[in-house]
């Protein structure tokens, strides 16, 4: 049965009413018809028992009792924390800085400094050069110029110490002689020898003295001999 | 609750041994937190449990949100609000999780739920019943859920649930019968 008087405005007055929160003259009004009418009894009835299940249902969705192990593992997860603790960042950051600092500065200082190499490095390196001993290891090299060696002669690379790659060419070391190469190496690696005074060099070699023949001329004896025979021409 | 946890000369102790950790409470607070986890942890599991409604994910939640709140314990200046903020805690990393668990899940749920819809005075007192009230407080915009999951916790009426959420009382009230109502009539 359906009440002609609330129809429109039963629902949502036997909810508040259910909830608790409806107006008191319209709570008195609703509880007045609900006396009387048998449809509107029968709906504020199930309205509060909705609202009653509903309160319960929520209570019984977050109702639950923590589990016994759930302290002993809190508790051990706590003691983790308390016994690695995590850096703090003002406390790792400058030292990570701090390294990065002195990576850097490496780095720079391995790049700027020459190419070392030992001598036994250099002698070690001289048999992989192929059938060209005499080649250039670099575009940027200057060329060397072709000369005889004698064979056994031993494969040195000098390396010039402020970077000028025009010094780093393969040179031949003649057998006996490596022992000065390798102080000439030292010098121009220490800076005693200009890099100038090398390149002077190279060209000198490169353009050696053109060899002037030589003319003799015939040796005369202005003494004529007691024989009087003319004097003796070579 | 169970458990047994450092007594204030081994705190002293292990904080004298940590200088300069993040974690490391000095002594006084750490007896302090101590005292906060005799009930805290219920609090927050609760509080999980009705976004969750699982009681291991919930347990892990509490866990985490202990774990948070013992990290930054130092930092929180008003220690009394050290539950409201718990609670705000446990919340977002229940609510997270849920949404790691992925949507596909809970539509397929949801589907299956909507299928066998019934009147509530047939399985008032029953599993099913508790899913459709789990389903309808999922519905909830999520001010009026956080509302209506702390009502409900025992204990807790509107003046603390208030406090708990640092809002007015009356707002509390109003929100908490906005829920139920929404509750109710998604439930008829």
């Amino acid at each position: 049965m359906i009440c002609e008087k609330y129809s429109g405005r039963m629902a949502d007055w036997t909810t508040d009413a259910a909830l608790g929160r409806l107006r008191p003259a319209q709570e008195a009004e609703l509880l007045a018809h609900v006396g009387e009418c048998d449809a509107c009894r029968e709906a504020y009835r199930h309205a509060r028992e909705v609202a009653a299940a509903v309160d319960r249902g929520v209570v019984a969705l977050v109702s639950g009792e923590l589990s016994p192990y759930f302290a002993t593992r809190l508790r051990a997860r706590v003691t983790a924390e308390r016994v690695t603790p995590r850096l703090n960042w003002m406390v790792w950051a400058p030292v990570a800085g701090g390294v990065l600092a002195a990576g850097a500065l490496l780095l720079i200082v391995m790049i700027r400094s020459p190419q070392q190499q030992t001598p036994s490095a250099a002698l070690v390196a001289a048999p992989t050069i192929p059938s060209n001993p005499l080649g250039v290891t670099e575009t940027l090299c200057a060329p060397v110029p072709t000369r005889d060696f004698p064979q056994g002669t031993v494969l040195a690379t000098p390396h010039h110490a402020k970077g000028s790659r025009a010094f780093n060419s393969e040179i031949l070391v003649p057998p006996g002689q490596l022992a000065a190469a390798m102080q000439l190496r030292d010098a121009v690696y220490r800076g005693h020898v200009d890099g100038e005074q090398l390149a002077a060099a190279e060209t000198q070699i490169a353009n050696p003295l053109e060899v002037q023949p030589i003319e003799i001329a015939p040796l005369e004896s202005s003494d004529a001999d007691s024989t009087g025979n003319e004097p003796t021409r070579f | 609750m169970a458990g047994v946890w450092l007594n204030g000369t081994e705190m002293d102790a292990l904080s004298a041994s940590l200088p300069g950790s993040a974690v490391s409470l000095d002594a006084s607070l750490e007896r302090e937190f101590e005292r906060r986890l005799t009930d805290c942890p219920t609090l927050a599991y609760r509080v999980a449990l009705g976004v969750l409604r699982n009681t291991a994910e919930a347990e892990d939640v509490a866990q985490e949100a202990m774990l948070r709140a013992y990290r930054n314990f130092h930092r929180l200046r008003d220690r009394e609000r050290f539950r409201g903020w718990l609670v705000r805690t446990a919340w977002r990393l229940a609510l997270d999780r849920i949404r790691a668990a992925g949507r596909r899940e809970r539509r397929e749920r949801a589907a299956m739920e909507k299928g066998c819809e019934s009147r509530v005075e047939n399985v008032a007192a029953s599993r099913e019943f508790e899913r459709h009230v789990a389903r309808a407080l999922d519905e909830l915009p999520e001010k009026l859920r956080i509302v209506m999951v702390l009502a409900a916790i025992e204990g807790y009426n509107t003046r603390e649930v208030a406090n708990l959420l640092d809002i007015p009382e009356g707002t509390v009230k109003s929100r908490l019968f906005l829920a139920r109502k929404q509750l109710a009539e998604s439930l008829r």
